[in-house]
């Protein structure tokens, strides 16, 4: 069984306190049991020795009289008398008869020997003093008085269901200091769990602070060490990604640039040459939009990605940014109640996943035919379907098709670089959406993504 | 809208399109976006530092600047700083980095809006022809009700004909995009204009969700007139709204 820190340590606690408070009540009770029985038969002993003084007294008086002067023998606390003289035994109620007494207290007495024994009587614990009496006669003469022990044997369980309940309490006890000495224990450590929590969430500066116990300081250290040495590493990725972004970049500039000129001039070029322009376009364009997907790409793995989400309506937003990646002509189908309906969402995400998607859509399924907007109310989130009549994607393909250079059975749905489906996956599980695809009634696939609904202004 | 626009700008000749001053280190992209912007029917002017074009802004009548941010020597940013110091001039930041933190830091230093590169000729035309469109609004006003040339809003006076504005009868020192955004609050006085709008009436172009442009020139704005910029009294933000020009 695999016990957490704090049920061992709890446990252990508890088992220390139960062995620890069951010797004491052990010992405890021994020593009171001891105590108690010794003082009941010292006082027996002394009523005894009393009543045979007593009645050794009264018998000189009156030699044959060992009934009658038995009954007048003081009786405590249900104490019985008994007399044996002549070779025979007294008594003076049914209550108790010789046999009852222990044989060998009887025969010890007998002897003449002083003698003192517990024993069972119907259930009920007795002591028995015998005290022999010297009258002067030719047989012994013994005075027997037997003493309850009820009261004692009541007074001892008492005692031990006491002692008993109080060992339980203390493991009780234990186990609950157990369990709270631990958590003091590991306080630290949650700390230290709270700021791993914290720095993999992205938050880089955090740091173990407030932990002045002498015995973390190393453990301090060395966490906030690699914390800084993590946050440099990430610093430096960033930075070369920083610095190839705008080498590359650049380049990029001029090329749009100079592919501007040639198009903006409406140039009348021979035949094939205006094949070649052709051809540079298309690939600069291609080349272009790899470049920005994999610097994109590297920004959110390194954990550089910043989002800004904004309240937008999000029909207008979709209409723009339609209107921005050159989809006009792609009927836009708002579903009922979803007017109004605003979404949390970084303007500049979305168009980079519509762009994919529209995009991916003219690539590989002849163009999206529909683009469709529909609040869910219940579920406080905004679904985007984009359709088309293409080929689909197969059931066992679509999850992979989100992949990093992902390829389809047929080379279908082949992205640029392969990134702009997990692009389109990073860009809504940014803005804390997600994305999937499925058959379209178009015939196609359907890329569907949501996202959350924003708080109406 | 067209009859209505009031072309006011510095340095615009009645026979050439307007002036822009380009920043730009790399010779390679001033080439190209040079040949782009006059093909579309602009002036430009090149400078290869940003010491270079901290003079030509200064000295040289342009109706709009762009500069690039990686530039030796100077960095864009001082650039940006050194000509906003001294001129209302629009500027456009151009930056290879797409990171959020280059542009907000491009746009704190004074600059009205921004690209990335790689940039597609068109869209550079477009902003920058957005960026000089001088003063539509207030345009539109004057034809709304042309007998109220004059703006007033608390202690906020805008003249939209002559471009000055006042506060508290004392000069208001207004770059043109930081002009548009008051006379568009003050148009609205005491109720809220959505951020959206703003970028839609002030940007003229489709900036859809881009808030880093309107929150630092709401910054800047404050910065001007408000006595706590960080609690503001006239030019407030109504969270999740937009913003409000309370008298």
């Amino acid at each position: 069984m695999n016990l957490g820190l704090r049920a061992r340590s709890s446990i252990a606690f508890g088992l220390l306190a139960l062995v620890l408070s069951s010797v004491l009540a052990g010992f405890t009770y021994n020593r009171s049991r001891i105590y108690l029985l010794q003082q009941r038969e010292r006082v027996a002993v002394a009523q005894a020795g009393f009543n045979a003084r007593l009645l050794a007294n009264a018998l000189r008086a009156s030699p044959e009289g060992g009934g009658r002067l038995l009954a007048s023998v003081i009786n405590g606390s249900g104490s019985q008398p008994l007399l044996f003289r002549n070779n025979a035994w007294y008594v003076t109620s049914a209550n108790i008869a010789p046999d009852d007494l222990p044989s060998d207290l009887r025969r010890s007495a007998i002897a003449g020997v002083a003698t003192r024994q517990r024993f069972m009587l119907r259930g009920q614990p007795q002591l028995a003093v015998a005290v022999p009496i010297t009258v002067g006669a030719r047989t012994p003469t013994v005075f027997v008085a037997t003493t309850p022990l009820t009261e004692l044997q009541r007074t001892l369980t008492t005692l031990a269901t006491t002692l008993a309940a109080g060992a339980v309490g203390a493991t009780i006890i234990g186990a609950v200091l157990g369990l709270y000495a631990s958590r003091r224990v590991l306080r630290p450590l949650s700390r230290i769990a709270d700021t791993a929590e914290r720095i993999a969430a992205g938050d880089l500066d955090a740091r173990l602070s407030g932990l002045d116990d002498p015995d973390l300081t190393r453990l301090v250290a060395t966490f906030n060490a690699m914390t800084d040495s993590l946050e440099e590493r990430i610093q430096r990725e960033r930075r070369f990604a920083s610095h190839v972004s705008h080498e590359l970049r650049s380049p990029l500039t001029s090329l749009r640039g100079a592919m501007d000129l040639v198009r903006g001039r409406g140039i009348q070029l021979p035949e094939r040459a205006q094949l070649g322009v052709d051809l540079l376009e298309q690939q600069v364009s291609r080349f272009e939009r790899m470049v920005l997907d994999l610097l994109e790409m590297a920004t959110i793995e390194a954990g550089a990605a910043t989002v800004d989400l904004t309240s937008l309506s999000v029909v207008p937003l979709l209409r723009t940014t339609l209107l921005h990646v050159g989809a006009t002509a792609v009927p836009l189908d708002v579903a009922a109640g979803t007017a109004e309906a605003r979404v949390s969402v970084d303007a500049r995400r979305f168009e980079r996943i519509i762009d994919n998607l529209i995009g991916n859509a003219n690539r590989h399924a002849g163009g999206a035919t529909r683009v469709r907007v529909i609040r869910d109310a219940a579920a406080h989130r905004v679904r985007i379907h984009i359709d088309d009549a293409g080929p689909g994607v197969a059931p066992n393909e679509r999850s992979r098709i989100f992949d990093r250079f992902a390829r389809g059975a047929q080379g279908r749905h082949l992205a640029g670089a392969g990134l702009g489906l997990a692009l389109v996956q990073e860009h809504v599980r940014l803005m804390r959406g997600t994305v999937c695809v499925s058959d379209s009634p178009d015939g196609g696939a359907r890329f569907t993504f949501d996202l959350p609904e924003a708080d109406a202004p | 809208m067209g009859a209505a626009v009031i072309t006011t700008g510095m340095g615009q000749d009645a026979r050439m399109g307007p002036s822009v001053l380009f920043v730009e280190d790399d010779d390679q992209i001033r080439l190209t976006l040079r040949l782009n912007l006059e093909d579309d029917g602009f002036d430009v002017t090149e400078a290869s530092t940003g010491e270079e074009g901290i003079t030509l802004a200064l000295s040289t009548p342009i109706d709009v600047a762009i500069v690039d941010l990686l530039l030796p020597g100077i960095h864009g940013f001082d650039v940006v700083r050194a000509i906003r110091a001294q001129s209302k001039i629009p500027i456009v930041i151009l930056t290879a980095q797409s990171d959020t933190h280059d542009v907000v830091a491009g746009l704190e230093a004074g600059a009205d809006d921004y690209l990335i590169k790689p940039v597609a000729a068109k869209e550079l035309s477009a902003r920058l022809r957005a960026m000089v469109r001088r003063n539509t609004v207030l345009a539109v006003t004057d034809e709304r009700d042309g007998q109220a040339p004059v703006l007033r809003v608390g202690p906020l006076v805008i003249r939209p004909s002559s471009g000055d504005a006042t506060w508290n009868g004392e000069p208001l020192p207004l770059t043109r995009t930081e002009f548009k955004i008051l006379c568009e609050l003050a148009l609205h006085a005491d109720q809220i204009v959505s951020r959206e709008d703003l970028l839609d009436r002030v940007w003229g172009y489709d900036y859809l969700g881009d808030m880093r442009l309107i929150d630092s020139q709401m910054y800047r704005l404050r910065v001007k007139f408000e006595d706590d910029p960080s609690e503001p009294r006239y030019l407030v933000t109504v969270r999740g709204m937009g913003y409000k020009l309370v008298p």
